[in-house]
């Protein structure tokens, strides 16, 4: 082994000294290439930001040539030249005929002192003793260089230029756009039903569930949601608002409903009651009853009250509690209004000739169709005139309605209901004026509407809350669909709602009824105050539809049927008719095809 | 300024040697200093050198200078087609001693010299030239089945002419290979035939001093083999030998077209070897890249076999050797690239 000779100590030193240079002429040239490839590819960013006008990203397209300098220097410091190619960098350079790396390599593999490592490193001694210079070392710069000040002129240029005009984008697909609404009062129906009195523990969670996702989605809608979603979701509680109002009778009560159904379809008064809860409309089973509490007197009341207990017995037995319940109910209302109005009409008769033309007229209304407007008018207008009686028109009232009892049979047989003993409390009551207010009194407070039935008000706070939910989505799809019954701008909030200052029970879009104008030869008013379609399905109920054949009428024995059918049959197109014979049929397969179509 | 080593010392001789040695030859060699040159690579570098030229260009005389300036033992031997084995290698002959007895002894041929001229040896029969050649390869003969080595340096040169190929038996390929170097020897150019025929149409000149004995010759062939050679210098040779290969796909394009085969092991030796001398003869320590890229054409030209489709198209083998040179890059792609033209 030699021992390290000044020769060897001069070749390391200058060795390593020409090595830092050129590794360090190395690096720079690679991290220039980096920021030459990285502000390239920052054109094409700024490019691609300018096209897709985002002005942000094209301003940092610059950083990109910080990326590509980082970039170079990492690659390199992983690929930095080992000694033995700088040296063979370092022969071609000073022309040195490849002593240094000769040198360096017996230097690193343990020379003897006879060898050539002495000459060598000698040689090579001389070749690395002079100081490095630049134009000896690899060069920091190349030609693909200048691409780095063209493409930062041109990031520079593609910064200032204006961006491009938004194309046309296409219409997102249906439903995913965002709808937002500010204003939604109109699911506060749908959130009061928590509120609601329910019918049982069941209904009381299904209607807060019901409420708690109408909160969500109002929630939702302020702060926007896909359009698709929130209609999806509207429906839903649509549909989940119209099942809840429909539910009386159904399931497990639909035979106690049919039962009650056949009980009151004996009583051909109690049809049009019999219809809406059929219908499993309450609100309009209310209103039918009231209307017939109004008409009905005498026995035609009490036929109508045992049909109802009949009605409801059947319910009961037949395992439909709340409708049975519903029954009662207005069984009882029915005989309340009843006496009511008995009394009423015995104070008509006895004032008679002291009634206004407008009581008159109520009267008649209410006798004929048992408009309950009517009814409150003339309980009214018979408070009014109680109210304006002198002494000797009381007197003369009084000893009317006395005499009304004496009519009365005592066995308690006719038509009226009030009783004689009930008759002459009135007449009594009519001596004093402390009697006259008490009875003035009574009939104001008769004449008020009475509160709809528990069903009926949550069916009617059900369809409101229906409504409400129909209004979101008109809303939602701008107005496109069709107005709900009664709907319309008004200052009263709510479109559809009643007019600002106007009696808050009013329907929506509706007066409270009435109307200023006189109605008399006019178009009657139409009846409830709310309009609902009911699908009544086909004209001919039971009858196939037109051009369908069920079967074949059959002609004479072992031929095939060309004659008109009798009932559904006769319904058929007059094409099916003889059709078998006008087919392509063959002769000798005709009977055959027309046994198989033989009903 | 330190002492100089012992190599110092000795590739300080070589230097001189090998300068005085060309003086002396160009005393009577005009010009052809290249073929000089390369004849002394293979005198060096231990390996046996085959020269090809048209006649009357010198190669002979040449050769006869080489061995004036040699202390060395010189023969020659013209082939002819009916020489025989016997007549290169020796026979053994029966001898009648004194008491009548007799006994064959070896009479040695004219290998047995340590610089022998084979003078236009495509001229022999294969078996005359195999003869010579194992003698070249192994440096010995084997005769009557006892061997025979021959007394060093030996170091054979050959001649050969290419134009009259009538009644001539070219050098198989196999034992071309056996040659180090393969030195064409061009025609003079005006300046050199001026002095030839100032030279040769006069009085005979006195022939050249001699310069070196056969222990120095042996002494620079032990210098030559100590040069040293770096692993990337190493790594070119095999490259280059490599790509001579036409099967090998990184090959230059004309290597594939025009070859059959490429020069083998013993070329890559052959390379580095004349390479060593090469580097010696500059005074050097050891092996540039320019050393393995200017001995490539003489020892490379020889081992390279044309394919029909090179031999059609008129590409030589130097035409090859050039293409390689070129193709293979001495340093790292990198070296290279941070280096410029």
């Amino acid at each position: 082994m030699v021992v390290a000779t000044t020769d060897e100590r001069d070749f390391l030193a200058g060795f390593h000294r020409w090595a830092r240079h050129v590794r360090a002429h190395n690096a720079a040239r690679l991290a220039t290439s980096g920021i030459a490839v990285g502000l390239v590819l920052g054109v094409a960013a700024a490019a691609f930001a300018w096209w897709s006008r985002s002005h942000d990203l094209r301003l940092h397209s610059w950083w990109l040539g910080a990326g590509g300098l980082l970039v170079g220097l990492w690659i390199a410091r992983r690929h930095a030249w080992s000694d033995q190619h700088v040296a063979l960098f370092l022969d071609q350079k000073l022309k040195s005929d490849e002593a240094i790396t000769t040198a360096l390599e017996l230097q690193q593999s343990s020379p003897s002192d006879d060898g050539p490592y002495l000459t060598v490193l000698r040689d090579a001694r001389r070749a690395v003793s002079s100081a490095p210079v630049p134009a000896q070392l690899p060069p920091i710069t190349q030609r693909s260089h200048l691409f780095a000040p063209v493409a930062g002129a041109a990031i520079f240029a593609i910064g200032l230029l204006p961006l491009p005009p938004a194309a046309a984008t296409p219409p997102p697909p249906p439903g995913t756009e965002q709808v937002k609404l500010s204003h939604l009062g109109t699911l506060d129906d749908v959130i009061k039903l928590s509120q609601l009195d329910p019918e049982d523990e069941a209904q009381a969670k299904r209607l807060r569930e019901l409420s708690q996702r109408a909160q969500t989605l109002r929630k939702r809608l302020l702060q926007g949601m896909p359009e698709r979603e929130a209609l999806d979701e509207i429906a839903k509680l649509r549909d989940a608002v119209a099942h809840e109002r429909q539910r009386l009778g159904t399931g497990k009560e639909r035979a106690g409903l049919e039962s009650a159904l056949s009980q009151l379809r004996k009583n051909p008064q109690l049809d049009a009651a019999r219809k809406a809860l059929g219908d499993r409309d309450m609100t309009a089973f209310d209103k039918k009853m009231r209307r017939l509490a109004n008409q009905l007197e005498g026995d035609d009341r009490k036929r109508a009250q045992e049909a109802l207990k009949k009605a409801a017995e059947a319910a009961r037995k037949r395992g439909a509690p709340r409708v049975a319940r519903s029954l009662d109910e207005q069984r009882r209302r029915l005989a309340e209004t009843g006496q009511h109005n008995d009394r009423l009409r015995a104070l008509t008769k006895a004032i008679e000739e002291g009634l206004s033309e407008e009581a008159k007229r109520a009267l008649r209304e209410m006798n004929s169709s048992g408009d309950p407007e009517a009814a409150r008018k003339l309980s009214e207008a018979m408070a009014k005139a109680l109210d304006l009686l002198t002494e000797e028109e009381r007197k003369l009232l009084a000893e009317r309605l006395r005499a009304q009892a004496k009519e009365l049979d005592p066995n308690g047989g006719g038509s009226r209901s009030l009783s004689e003993e009930q008759l002459r409390q009135m007449a009594e009551k009519l001596t004093t004026e402390e009697g006259i207010k008490q009875l003035a009194q009574q009939l104001r407070q008769q004449a008020k509407q009475k509160p709809p039935s528990a069903e009926a008000k949550r069916q009617r706070q059900l369809g409101e809350a229906e409504r409400g939910l129909g209004e979101t989505e008109r809303q939602l799809r701008g107005g496109s669909l069709m107005p709900l019954p009664g709907q319309g701008q008004n200052a009263g909030g709510r479109p559809g709602g009643p007019p600002a200052g106007a009696d808050p029970s009013g329907r929506p879009g509706g007066t409270p009824g009435g109307g200023p104008g006189q109605h008399d030869g006019s178009t009657k008013k139409l009846e409830g105050d709310e309009l609902r379609s009911h699908a009544r399905g086909p004209l001919s109920a039971g009858a196939p539809n037109p051009g369908s054949v069920r079967g074949r009428t059959p002609g004479r024995e072992g031929e095939t049927a060309n004659l008109r059918g009798e009932k559904e049959l006769g319904r058929v197109g007059p094409s099916e008719v003889g059709a078998v014979e006008r087919s392509e049929v063959p002769k000798e397969y005709r009977e055959q095809v027309g046994r198989y179509f033989q009903p | 300024m330190s002492e100089p080593t012992e190599f110092e010392v000795a590739l300080n001789r070589a230097g001189e040697a090998s300068a005085k040695l060309r003086e002396s030859i160009g005393e009577v060699i005009v010009g052809q200093r290249a073929v000089v040159a390369q004849t002394l690579w293979g005198l060096i570098a231990g390996g046996h050198v085959l020269l090809e030229g048209a006649p009357g260009l010198g190669k002979t005389l040449l050769v006869r200078t080489l061995a004036h300036c040699l202390d060395l033992e010189f023969s020659r031997i013209q082939f002819t087609p009916d020489l025989m084995p016997s007549d290169v290698i020796g026979t053994n002959v029966l001898v009648t001693a004194e008491d009548d007895s007799r006994s064959f002894r070896f009479h040695k041929g004219p290998i047995f010299s340590q610089l022998v001229l084979a003078d236009e040896i495509n001229r022999a029969t294969p078996k005359t030239q195999s003869a010579l050649l194992e003698a070249m390869q192994e440096h010995a003969c084997t005769v009557a089945g006892e061997r025979h080595a021959m007394d060093e340096p030996f170091f054979v040169l050959a001649t050969e002419n290419p134009i009259e190929m009538e009644g001539t038996y070219p050098l198989p390929e196999a034992q071309l290979d056996r040659f180090l170097l393969k030195v064409v020897v061009d025609g003079p150019n005006e300046d050199d035939m001026t002095e030839i025929l100032v030279r040769t149409t006069g009085h005979a000149n006195p022939p050249p001093d001699r310069v070196l004995d056969a222990s120095e010759v042996l002494a620079l062939r032990r210098t030559c083999r100590d040069i040293a050679v770096a692993e990337p210098v190493l790594r070119y040779a095999a490259r280059l030998v490599g790509a001579s290969d036409p099967d090998n796909p990184e090959s230059p394009e004309i290597a594939q077209r025009a070859l059959r085969y490429g020069a083998g092991v013993r070329g890559a030796q052959s390379l580095v070897l004349a390479a060593k001398a090469s580097a010696l003869l500059e005074g050097r320590g050891h092996v540039a890249f320019s050393d393995i890229s200017s001995v490539a054409t003489p020892v490379l030209r020889h081992r390279l076999i044309r394919s029909f489709e090179g031999e059609a198209d008129g590409i030589s083998t130097v035409d090859v050797i050039e293409a390689l040179i070129d193709a293979v890059p001495a340093r790292p792609d990198d070296v290279e690239r941070a280096s410029g033209p």
